[in-house]
């Protein structure tokens, strides 16, 4: 274990229920969290990351593994023994307290001074820029207004780790955004562990400094959001982070960490085998590559992939989208530049090629 | 109360008035039949002569009231002193009816939270449990607990053969009866509205005062507590004012000794030593009273005290 390491999960497995009719939650979870990091758990709904969230909070106990925090194993810790304070979902503000009595609560507890749990919370107050509301009680603020309180409330005992719980999954779109941002900055500030859980990919490689991508219970990646972005691990990661096409293939050899695939469609293609990619000869995977990393073509020109015809085409603004059957019966969708954005090249029903880097292309297990 | 009506009428006044009050009007006349023209012919009666045999003179006294506060001697020809057998009985009945209400509430709060916090498949069963005895009928439920709990009743005759006492347990005719008839009586009124508080409360404020480092009855007091309030109010009001007026489990389990106002205003009625103005009267005063409670509560501005408390 490292110097800074802040949490380390250790092969945490968890069953709700008994005997056969156990459902597993957790299998297995091996995370090492570092001090001051951002860390977010990512997956969709159902895939444990919340669960394993509240394991670390106290909510939930777990059957196997261990958990450490700075060197100490708060297994069966109760969730009130436990020196980290979660924002919960849907905030969970004390409604018959004021907003300042909310943020001093754990102060309060703590046994803290009345000088000091004042001082505290009036900072914490003003680090969210919710000064003017101090008396008012929690149903006399917005959501986001809740929210900052939640964040605040949170914050005030100094945690030595900070759990969010999908705390913006609550608040429209523009104030989601903003949020982000400050968000970041206050942990960036108060140079703190955050455990961030979403099932917003959008959120998590924006203000993460690591994602640990989750499904069916299970750790599928983790890694910064770069390497999660562009070296997804398994078909699973590449399908949920970002927008991407899969083109099934089966592989046909493997020699030098090199792999040939043959498409659906017959036509081969020889690519980089991954180190730790579960692939062998004669199995089925997977080419996922990235829409910005199509180029649409002239089918006769030399560096063609795949060549196909156009069946739908999207709008987005900024750029634009064509969909592309080939003949192999795979479905493709490539970004256009603005320019290629016309009736003659890309219209409905034109042939068109498209040429990818092999870089780009990358051969996932399923 | 007021505040709901507030909120939500007035909005949909205009097209529907017409047919709101049609569709009101059966409600009306109930609550003018049966329940305020009764009163007005109780507040009536209160001031009018009594009758030797029942029924009432129709000439304006105050008498009753005098009977009920004041004792001027056997002869009516004494200067006034307070008189404290009324008062004791009603004292006593608002004594034992604020018994019940805390030993219904201190009981009824942890059922409720049981039934509240299982899984939704299996609440209505345990709610259906709570309310099962109450498809028998309030005096049989009363004999039945008279029997039960008599000298030589199976209670005692159990607790002797297992030689857990050595002679019975004496509960028969003492308030400890009257606190068992009525909390027997009304535990449900007290777990219902508890019930439907609990299962309202949202369980994550327990979370969230646990992960700020509150003990569990911290938490109980401070949170939860002040949370559902309401409940707990609607739950009291309701097993105290029919504990206040009660007469069958003062009357069958309590004796003589621990008469209280509601059977004291029964008597006036029944038989032939009745005194309607007297029973009406005291009728009366026991709704004043209740109603001054009421008010009393609704007048004190809730929140107060649980801002005092996290002021401290």
């Amino acid at each position: 274990m490292n110097d800074d390491t802040a949490i380390s999960i250790r092969d945490v497995t968890k069953y709700y229920g008994s005997g056969a009719d156990a459902v597993r939650a957790l299998h297995g979870i091996d995370i090492s969290i570092r001090h001051n990091e951002f860390f977010t758990l990512l997956g969709p709904s159902g895939c444990g990351k919340t669960t394993l969230l509240r394991t670390i909070g106290g909510f939930e106990d777990f059957q196997q593994g261990e958990i450490i925090l700075y060197g100490e194993s708060i297994k069966g810790l109760p969730a009130n023994k436990r020196p980290v304070n979660t924002v919960f979902q849907h905030y969970a503000l004390f409604p018959h307290m004021t907003i300042v009595d909310n943020i001093g609560f754990g102060l309060k507890m703590l046994g803290k001074p009345e000088q000091e749990i004042r001082r505290r919370s009036h900072e914490m107050l003003e680090l969210v820029k919710l000064e003017e509301f101090a008396q008012r009680k929690p149903d006399q603020l917005s959501g986001g207004q809740q929210q900052r309180v939640a964040l605040a409330r949170a914050l005030a005992p100094a945690p030595k780790v900070l759990l969010l719980d999908e705390p913006l999954s609550a608040l429209d779109l523009k104030l989601r955004q903003a949020m982000r941002h400050e968000l970041r900055h206050i942990q960036e500030a108060l140079a703190m562990t955050f455990i961030f859980v979403t099932h917003d990919q959008q959120e998590a490689l924006t203000m993460s400094d690591r994602i640990a991508v989750m499904s069916k219970g299970e750790l599928q990646q983790i890694g910064p959001p770069e390497d999660i972005y562009n070296n997804p691990s398994n078909v699973f990661v590449a399908d949920f982070i970002g927008e991407t096409n899969l083109v099934p293939v089966t592989i046909r050899q493997i020699s030098d960490g090199q792999a040939r695939c043959v498409l659906d469609g017959g036509e081969t293609i020889t690519l980089n085998v991954a180190a730790g990619a579960e692939i062998r000869e004669g199995g089925r995977a997977s080419l996922s590559i990235r829409p910005e990393h199509m180029e649409v073509c002239p089918e006769e020109s030399g560096s063609v992939q795949f060549s196909g015809t156009v069946t739908e085409r999207v709008f987005l603004g900024n750029d634009a989208q064509i969909v592309v059957e080939t003949a192999g019966g795979a479905t493709l969708i490539a970004r256009l530049q603005l320019e290629q954005w016309n009736p003659a090249d890309t219209g409905h029903g034109k042939r068109v090629g498209i040429s990818v880097k092999s870089d780009f292309v990358k051969l996932l297990a399923h | 109360m007021t505040n709901l009506r507030d909120n939500r009428t007035n909005q949909h006044v205009g097209v529907f008035a017409g047919l709101r009050n049609t569709l009101l009007l059966p409600s009306w006349l109930v609550i003018s039949v049966f329940a305020l023209a009764p009163l007005a012919i109780m507040l009536v009666y209160s001031f009018l002569t009594k009758e030797f045999r029942g029924g009432v003179i129709w000439e304006f006294t105050l008498a009753a009231y005098d009977q009920f506060f004041l004792d001027r001697g056997l002869f009516g020809d004494e200067s006034p002193k307070i008189e404290w057998t009324y008062i004791n009985i009603f004292w006593r009945s608002v004594w034992q009816a604020s018994l019940a209400t805390v030993i219904c509430l201190v009981i009824g709060f942890p059922t409720a939270y049981y039934i509240a916090t299982r899984p939704a498949s299996t609440r209505n069963i345990w709610l259906f449990m709570i309310t099962v005895p109450y498809w028998v009928n309030l005096l049989i439920r009363t004999v039945s607990m008279k029997f039960l709990i008599r000298d030589n009743g199976p209670i005692n005759e159990w607790l002797l053969a297992a030689g857990m006492i050595s002679e019975p347990i004496h509960l028969i005719n003492t308030p400890i009866a009257v606190q068992l008839g009525l909390f027997y009586s009304y535990l449900p009124f007290m777990v219902l509205p508890l019930y439907a508080a609990i299962e309202r409360y949202n369980f994550s404020l327990s979370e969230a005062a646990a992960d700020l480092y509150a003990g569990k009855w911290f938490t109980l007091w401070h949170i939860i507590i002040p949370s559902v309030k309401p409940g707990i109010v609607a739950g009291c009001i309701l097993v105290f004012i029919p504990s206040l007026g009660a007469f069958l489990a003062p009357d069958l389990l309590g004796g003589a000794k621990n008469f209280m106002i509601g059977s004291l205003i029964e008597e006036q009625f029944k038989g032939t030593a009745g005194n309607w103005p007297f029973g009406a009267a005291a009728s009366m005063i026991l709704l004043s009273t209740v109603l001054l409670i009421l008010m009393w509560y609704s007048r004190t501005p809730s929140g107060t005290k649980a801002k005092r408390d996290n002021g401290s």
